[in-house]
């Protein structure tokens, strides 16, 4: 569904480059987990394939359909199909659990439907559906800020399926919980991956974590992949690949 | 050695402040001996202000709505219109970078020129009265805001913008909900203190003829009315006390 090729990325002229030479094909159904040390590249990564950061030079495939001459609507609709969660959740945080929710729904209204918080019936429902399949179901009405860490995610994930995606993004969306909240969200993406089948692309810092969830996993080393297979053959030597 | 040039430093920027300082005093032409005067003023009060005139307190107090009204009117307008301007002198939020210097250097032109100034050049144009000196607050207040409100989409957290723009929205709905909601306590916070400033600065408005209690209190005093002055004065007292206290109440309670 989705096709990297000869990906590069530099934020200014005079730094280095922080992503070279990325190849990389994500298949439909996919539970893909990027490993990498803080600043190899795994979040600018993940913002070029819904390009929230442009990359400088190579080429991004959705469905065989270059995304990188996408302009505005098109991308708008594009985006629509990639669902992104985050590590610090990046929610409104003075609006209720189910405005925020109803985000996922701005890349299908008109400005004027979004201002005016006019929704039809399916899309609140849809919304509500979001949260009871999170497991907050009845939470619609709570203030953001009053959540916990791990509900705050929640209400990430439930934003991003009320935007109906085929592919969710993940930067490092469980590094900021404790093991154990850390660990349910996993399970709840890994359901959603299995009985939805929606595609996941989720960057970890946790080995562990990544090598009981994920189906593939991506080593990413000072912006380039030195991994990328099956969790099984992430042995010791390839872990010092990916970490020294 | 190091210590050494510490202690010069410290004796240099003594001696710098008090050398500003002596020549301040002598340009304002401080005598203390003139201050012993002051006396005078103190006897000048008691003798010639009272007892107050209350008869004219009904037109003082309708004066001072006046007033009120002018400092509504100068920052409720003055937010209407800065509040689009900002997002234009915003790095962030402006379609392109020409008009993000226009707007940021029309906003300083405003915000330097003083009220009184813009009230002294639209009276010939507009006649006294109270709608040249709501306009003038206007004019310098949009440029204050503007500024302060511009500034604070800089300063908006980056989180919620990305994941409203990785949905697939609009940058328009990307400033109403990702922008406004964070910086609305801010930008409310801002207006009333600047409402506190109006009452203040409308009153000294008054003085050039634009209208509202400050420009009574000036025509009572020119035609040597003290103890009208006096019944000006207290109300004058009691609004901005009242009002500061209302203001500063809702900024830290409600907001």
């Amino acid at each position: 569904m989705l096709a990297i090729e000869s990906l590069a990325k530099r934020y200014s002229k005079k730094e280095d480059y922080v992503l070279k030479d990325i190849n990389l094909e994500v298949k439909q159904g996919e539970f893909v987990v990027i490993l990498g040390t803080s600043g190899a590249g795994k979040s600018t990564l993940i913002r070029c394939i819904n390009r929230l950061i442009e990359p400088n030079s190579g080429q991004l495939y959705w469905y065989e359909k270059n995304i990188r001459k996408l302009k505005k609507n098109d991308l708008r609709r594009y985006r629509r199909d990639v669902g992104m969660i985050f590590q610090e959740y990046n929610l409104i945080e003075r609006l209720s659990v189910l405005t925020n929710v109803l985000v996922g729904r701005f890349g299908y209204l008109n400005y004027l439907k979004i201002l005016l918080q006019n929704y039809s019936e399916g899309e609140i429902k849809l919304a509500q559906e979001a949260l009871a399949r999170v497991g907050l179901a009845g939470y619609e009405t709570a203030k953001v800020r009053d959540l916990s860490g791990g509900q705050r995610q929640r209400v990430g994930i439930a934003r991003a399926l009320t935007q109906e995606p085929r592919l969710i993004l993940g930067d490092e969306p469980v590094s900021s919980l404790d093991p154990v909240t850390a660990e349910k969200i996993m399970s709840l993406l890994t359901e959603i991956n299995q009985k939805q089948k929606i595609t996941m692309l989720i960057s970890i810092h946790n080995v562990e974590l990544a090598k009981s969830f994920a189906n593939r996993i991506i080593g990413i080393k000072h912006g380039k992949i030195v991994y990328n297979d099956s969790p099984d053959n992430l042995n010791k030597k390839m872990l010092e690949r990916i970490y020294s | 050695m190091d210590l050494e040039n510490k202690k010069v430093k410290t004796v240099l920027i003594i001696s710098l402040i008090a050398i500003v300082h002596l020549w301040s005093l002598r340009g304002v032409g401080f005598d203390l001996r003139r201050l012993l005067k002051i006396g005078n003023t103190i006897e000048f009060i008691a003798t010639r202000w009272f007892p107050p005139d209350w008869s004219i307190l009904n037109k003082v107090l309708g004066e001072a709505i006046i007033t009120l009204q002018i400092a509504i009117v100068g920052t409720s307008f003055s937010l209407l219109v800065a509040l689009p301007l900002s997002f234009l002198a915003a790095k962030n939020t402006t379609p392109w970078e020409g008009i993000y210097s226009l707007v940021r250097g029309f906003l300083s032109f405003l915000r330097s020129v003083p009220e009184i100034v813009f009230a002294l050049v639209l009276i010939p144009a507009l006649g006294l009265g109270p709608f040249a000196g709501a306009l003038a607050l206007i004019f310098h207040n949009i440029g204050v805001l503007g500024k302060l409100i511009s500034e604070k989409i800089e300063a908006a957290d980056k989180g919620s913008q990305e994941a409203i723009l990785s949905v697939g929205a609009s940058n328009l709905s990307v400033i109403t909900f990702g922008i406004l909601p964070q910086i609305m306590p801010d930008i409310l916070s801002e207006t009333f203190y600047r409402f506190e400033v109006n009452i203040r600065a409308s009153l000294i408005l008054g003085l050039i003829g634009a209208g509202g209690i400050g420009q009574l209190l000036f025509i009572h005093f020119r035609i040597f009315a003290y103890q009208k002055v006096l019944v000006d004065t207290l109300i004058i007292l009691i609004m901005v006390i009242g009002i500061d206290y209302i203001s500063s109440l809702i900024r830290t309670k409600v907001i």
